[in-house]
């Protein structure tokens, strides 16, 4: 008596091949899950820092779809098992993809069985693939599984208040310029544009360099994606190898991949859909340096709701990270925490910075004019043509210190010595934030203990607003 | 080693004149999984042979009408059979590296060997229905400058002597011969058929690839009487997978069993001949009572003409064990095509 049962067409089975395909470049492995009315194929690498699942609607994926546990009394109970990838993908080749191949191909695939027998005694288990091909061809597969329990990341949208979304297309040409041999991508944006900057950082050992940098930025203007709602300046770092696959494999289809995330250290949540599948990527990101230098900044009344996240216990074990403020999402899976904790140890490289080349690339929709006079911050007028709020300007003179110093430095090393007017700045900002009830995400989400990037980053992005509004 | 040549003999044994070494090469590279081939020559042609721990043979024959000049003096055997004693064999057989002979033959259109490994680098066994071996429209032999090859062996124990000849460059190859290890064929028993089929290769060679997804070590192929007919089944590490021929009439040209018969086979040796079964258009599988399985593939080579490239293989000893696997696999086979009639 198989537990599982259900049909493939030739699309599904194109479609299946190319998710395999995708699982594959996370984990050897698939964990498939098995429930009523659906079946998820999962995948989590052996660093435990990003995951992969694909979800199957039972009746819209698959033309038959059967699911019957063994012991239906005992209520809605699913299914697991784990199977080599490479099983699976001898199995489910993607053989209809080419048309014009299957035209010449006689023995192109019309359907395919599947069906999944597990239990004791005498029924051995198997999931079994039967391809009936043209002509009569059968196909059988009797495949050995392992029964495993899948280990899925889970991801609290609630507190993911970085989004955007952009059409897969659109994304894929993107990432097909990402330097070839780049190690990590930086997410950020600034100026009214989006830039993702895949880099490797220069590893030396002794004389000999093994890895070179590189540094490869794409500017894109946010008018490209269908929905951007992201803090500026915020840099959030995933790896390029893992961000490629996905979107490798979003882009055979035309759809809208979303992105969902809070800071650095949390899990970036990456899903789209297709018909009848839905895809869920869940990736550990890493976060800007915050280095020796990071002190706690003084607490600003703003986040303080944040204080109800979970506080690491190791949050305490370094002086570094004294600030535990946006835990990553609780997982199942401890082992993520415990990633986010070995990457959080590790100090990121400092964001790269654009080109100049790609500042020109992309104007800021009637801005054009000012971008290309000298800036001067001192233009006090253009601030009040802006907002006359005497706080604001007060404010504004306070902060110009922190801006010019964000604007020059080029490495967040050597900042020691200015943290007085950052902070200072950031607090007077977000005070008088609250008195203009300005609806600007961004700072709302300053922590209770604010790093220091983080405060720069406000008052960055606070200027932005004033000066380019 | 006959003495029986005498050395002021200036005919040589044999010399032939090809104007195309692709073909040759085509052929003998679909026997290429031995260092050594044995040659042997006769009147009517060459046959080549390879074969593998004496449980697989290999043979190619290349019929004279693949040359465009082919001259066989064979050596005087009368004084043997007056002496009512042969101690010569009756053809001039020698042995010579198979792997030599085809990087002698490559030289020829070198240009088009790169082209057809840089052709053939994508190809891992799924797009084997485009031909691999298909002449691109840039070849030598399309554009009209192929050259000339001449082959000579001028006696026992002489080299075997490759002339090539292309665009005013001359490349003269002597390469060694050997003495021929034993020469016996598996013994395939005519008749004692009890099992032909003949098919397109094209199906054959996608069974055996997907079959060797599972990178199994044993194949098992069994013919039945009715549906599912043939089926080929490979158990690997990761499962098992079985390709069936439900439908007689349409994939099998010939279908002839009497009743079941099953056999297996060392999967390696029979993806030896993946090379043969992506280059042929027909195959013959026969097999007989001692479960030895011969496959003929019939080739056809550009620039026209067929020739046929000879498989045989010994079977495992199966024990019963396996046969309980047999029974239980039967059981599971639907009757799925069992509308189709045997074909004769």
């Amino acid at each position: 008596m198989a537990i599982l049962g259900f049909t493939l067409m030739p699309d599904a089975i194109s479609k299946l091949h190319d998710a395999l395909v995708c699982l594959g470049k996370f984990s050897e492995a698939v964990s498939i899950e098995a429930s009523q009315d659906k079946l998820i194929l999962t995948a989590l690498n052996s660093s435990k820092s990003a995951y992969a699942s694909f979800t199957l609607i039972g009746d819209k994926f698959f033309s038959k779809y059967q699911y019957r546990p063994v012991r239906a009394a005992q209520g809605p109970e699913k299914f697991n098992c784990r199977i080599y990838n490479k099983a699976l993908l001898s199995v489910f080749k993607g053989q209809v993809g080419d048309p014009a191949r299957e035209r010449e191909r006689e023995t192109a695939i019309k359907k395919c069985e599947v069906s999944v027998e597990d239990g004791e005694g005498e029924t051995k288990s198997r999931f079994n693939v039967k391809i009936i091909c043209r002509h009569g061809v059968i196909k059988t597969y009797r495949l050995t599984f392992e029964s495993v329990a899948p280990m899925h990341a889970q991801f609290i949208k609630a507190t993911a208040n970085n989004k955007w979304a952009i059409s897969s297309r659109t994304l894929r040409e993107f990432v097909e310029h990402f330097g070839p041999g780049t190690e990590q991508l930086d997410i950020y944006s600034e100026d009214g544009r989006v830039s993702l900057t895949s880099y490797t950082e220069k590893i030396v050992s002794g004389n000999e360099i093994l890895k070179q940098p590189l540094h490869t930025t794409i500017a894109i203007n946010p008018l490209e994606f269908s929905e951007f709602s992201v803090e500026e300046q915020l840099h959030i770092v995933i790896s390029v190898k893992d961000f490629k696959s996905i979107i490798t494999h979003a882009g055979s289809t035309s759809t809208i991949v979303r992105a969902c995330y809070s800071r650095p250290t949390s899990p970036m949540q990456i899903t789209y859909r297709d018909e009848g599948i839905l895809s869920e990527f869940i990736l550990m990101t890493i976060g800007e340096m915050r280095g020796n230098s990071a002190t706690p900044a003084p607490v600003s009344r703003v986040g303080s709701k944040r204080t109800a996240s979970r506080q690491l216990p190791e949050a305490t074990t370094g002086s570094k990270r004294a600030t535990p403020a946006n835990m990553p999402s609780p997982v199942k899976a401890a082992s993520i925490q415990e990633l986010s904790r070995n990457k959080d140890a590790r100090p990121s490289p400092p964001p790269p910075q654009p080109s100049i080349q790609s500042d020109a690339l992309f104007m800021p929709i009637g801005d054009d004019d000012r971008r290309w006079d000298p800036v001067n911050y001192d233009e006090d007028e253009d601030m009040l043509l802006w907002d006359q709020k005497p706080e604001d300007v007060s404010r504004l003179a306070n902060s110009k210190n922190a801006t010019d110093y964000c604007e020059n430095s080029a490495t967040m090393n050597s900042r020691n010595g200015e943290q007085g007017p950052g902070t200072q700045s950031v607090n007077s900002h977000n005070n008088s934030r609250d008195n203009t009830g300005f609806q600007q995400a961004p700072t709302q989400r300053l922590a209770p203990t604010q790093r220091l990037s983080e405060v720069r980053k406000a008052v960055k992005n606070h200027l932005k607003v004033l000066t380019s509004g | 080693m006959s003495t029986a040549v005498e050395a002021g003999n200036t005919s040589p044994i044999f010399k032939a004149v090809s104007s195309s070494a692709r073909q040759l090469f085509q052929l003998l590279n679909c026997i290429r999984f031995a260092p050594k081939a044995t040659v042997e020559i006769s009147a009517a042609g060459l046959k080549i042979s390879v074969e593998e721990s004496r449980a697989m043979q290999g043979a190619v024959f290349l019929d004279k009408a693949l040359f465009t000049s082919f001259n066989c003096t064979l050596p005087e055997t009368e004084p043997h059979e007056d002496e009512a004693e042969p101690v010569a064999p009756d053809l001039p057989t020698f042995s010579v590296s198979l792997s030599a002979l085809l990087e002698t033959l490559q030289i020829f259109g070198a240009a088009d060997a790169v082209n057809n490994r840089i052709l053939g680098s994508g190809n891992d066994g799924y797009n084997s229905n485009i031909r691999r071996d298909r002449p691109s429209a840039f070849s030598n032999q399309a554009l009209g400058v192929s050259g000339i090859c001449r082959l000579s062996y001028q006696e026992i124990g002489a080299p075997l002597s490759i002339i090539l000849e292309e665009t005013g460059v001359t490349t003269t190859c002597n390469l060694n011969t050997y003495q021929p290890e034993s020469p016996e064929e598996i013994p395939f028993q005519r008749d004692a058929m009890q099992v032909k089929i003949i098919m397109q290769a094209r199906w054959l060679s996608d069974a055996v690839m997907e079959l060797s997804s599972t990178s199994p070590s044993r194949l098992d192929i069994t013919a039945f009487p009715l549906a599912p007919y043939l089926s080929l089944s490979a158990v690997g590490p990761l499962g098992s997978a079985t390709v069936e021929f439900s439908k007689g009439r349409e994939l099998l040209e010939t279908f002839t069993v009497a009743e079941r018969w099953t056999q297996s086979y060392k999967f390696e040796m029979v993806k030896a001949a993946a090379e043969v079964m992506r280059l042929a258009s027909k195959v013959s599988i026969r097999g007989d009572e001692q479960g030895i399985l011969s496959m003929q593939f019939m080739v056809e080579v550009e620039g026209g003409g067929i020739s046929f490239v000879d498989f045989r293989f010994v079977p495992y000893i199966r024990d019963e064990d396996q046969d309980e696997e047999e029974n239980e696999y039967e059981e599971e086979v639907d009757d799925e095509g069992a509308s189709g009639d045997e074909d004769g």
